[in-house]
């Protein structure tokens, strides 16, 4: 469970989250807003990269998280496999075999080709960048997931790929995005949207 | 700025690099990546520190033989070559060719990863970037900064000597003969220490500027300049500290 409880997030003069609360059970929701609405101050205040001005942010006990950052924010100096096994390299026990089987599950899962694994990042597409972004997201096996626009910049059909992997994935979390196409596709029942810091749910 | 404010970013300029040895993550895999640094820097700044040793052996010969020449007997080249070179000019002079060459490149390298959000990446997978990054990063500096003082002073010094025997008819005896008459082993260790403390002071001078990057890529230039300037003068203020205490 996540609970944001009277969040408010300030930054100089604007106030970018006005005392938001809601809880996250099991399920993906998604939160809709303009840029510059505070979409990703929001999921980087969830994860703990930011700490809010007021209020808190509740995890439960050995909830884990996943993050798809907005521009990828895979390490270019490194290649596609380095990127995507580096948290269990770094933060687990795993034998070389677990971490390869791993690999080739998620690969299969995110219909990625072996091709790319010795690619550097820095020459990826788009669309590959976000792809691999979500394989070492979803590598360790997190409770959670927080997609940052997931879809944006990216032509239709791989919008259509990157919604249905998302869909087959079924993590719950949040998912944010300023466009509602995407929110159709992903067949998400719960949305709020984002908008003057103020967060509200969209019936 | 106020003074407190100037106090604090000290304080937190000084305690930087001790945070980062403090840093954890799975050993093994931080000796893994030393060696990465290592062969990255090391190979990166040999071919300049052999240029500047080259350089530095001929002026340094050129200059010291003018002053003494017809004054003083012959192995004092050896001995006042000897002595500046491993005393100042190749500690100060390989620090500032590590800071040219590597401390620039990791204060960019470290804030183009934090303004794309690869160090935010990091912490949210529970890797810690100090660990990740700067640990195997001052590492290396700490490490490399006296092997290539080293390598200085032994280039320096064997073009000094050659470049005398062939113009001033100083014989190669003669001028190794003032090198290690009187032998001074602390001039030797004195030497390597200071290199090390500029490896040390520089690297962490790299990786903060680079880790404290916000913005854009106009504050990853700042960053870089910030460093360099920050290496270079406590590689003048700690040379002299090194000064006051041991000699
Ligand atoms: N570190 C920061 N310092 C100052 N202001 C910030 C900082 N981070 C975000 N902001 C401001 O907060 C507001 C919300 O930013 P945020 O990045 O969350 O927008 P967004 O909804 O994700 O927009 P987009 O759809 O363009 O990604 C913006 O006005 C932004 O300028
Ligand atoms: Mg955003």
């Amino acid at each position: 469970m996540i609970k944001l409880i009277n969040v408010t997030k300030i930054f100089g003069n604007r106030v970018v989250l006005d005392n938001i609360s809601f809880t996250l059970e099991d399920k993906l929701i998604a939160i809709l807003g303009a840029t510059g609405s505070g979409k990703t101050v929001l999921l980087k205040i969830i994860s703990g990269l930011l700490k809010p001005d007021t209020g808190m942010v509740i995890l439960s006990d050995r909830t884990s998280l996943g993050c798809v950052f907005q521009h990828a924010a895979l390490f270019d100096s490194l290649t596609v496999e380095e990127n995507i096994v580096l948290p269990l390299l770094e933060t687990t026990d795993y034998s070389q075999q677990t971490i390869r089987t791993k690999l080739e599950q998620i690969l299969d899962k995110l219909n990625l080709s072996f091709e790319l694994l010795k690619r550097k990042c820095h020459n990826l597409s788009g669309g590959e960048r976000k792809l691999v972004a979500i394989a070492r997201a979803i590598i360790t096996e997190p409770c959670y997931m927080l997609y940052d626009e997931p879809t944006s910049g990216l032509d239709s059909d791989t919008t259509l790929h990157i919604t249905h992997v998302i869909k087959k994935l079924k993590i719950p979390g949040v998912l944010v995005t300023h466009d509602l196409k995407v929110i159709e596709l992903l067949e998400i029942s719960e949305r709020y949207l984002l908008n003057m810091g103020q967060l509200k749910k969209i019936d | 700025m106020n003074g407190a404010k100037i106090f604090y970013e000290i304080f937190n300029f000084i305690w930087f690099p001790f945070s980062v040895i403090l840093a954890s993550g799975k050993p093994k895999r931080t000796i893994d990546r030393l060696f990465d640094q290592l062969y990255e820097i090391g190979i990166e700044s040999l071919p300049l520190i052999f240029v500047t040793s080259v350089f530095l052996g001929l002026v340094i010969t050129i200059q010291t033989y003018y002053q003494i020449s017809g004054m003083l007997p012959k192995y004092f080249l050896g001995l006042t070559v000897g002595r500046m070179v491993m005393i100042e000019l190749a500690p100060v002079l390989s620090g500032l060719v590590i800071t040219g060459r590597s401390v620039s490149a990791m204060a960019a390298e470290i804030g183009s990863m934090k303004i794309t959000e690869q160090l935010d990446a990091l912490r949210v997978m529970k890797i810690d970037p100090k660990y990740f990054l700067a640990q195997p990063r001052l590492l290396a500096v700490v490490i490399i900064t006296p092997i290539l003082n080293g390598v200085m002073l032994l280039v320096t010094l064997l073009i000094g000597a050659i470049y005398a025997q062939l113009f001033y008819h100083t014989d190669l005896s003669v001028f190794f003969y003032g090198l290690t008459h009187p032998f001074a082993p602390r001039i030797f260790w004195v030497s390597f220490i200071k290199s090390t403390i500029f490896g040390f002071w520089c690297g962490a001078s790299g990786l903060y500027y680079g880790f404290k990057v916000e913005g854009g890529t106009k504050e990853v230039g700042k960053a870089v300049t910030n460093a360099i300037v920050t290496a270079t003068v406590l590689i003048l203020v700690l040379d002299f500290l090194v000064a006051l205490i041991f000699f």
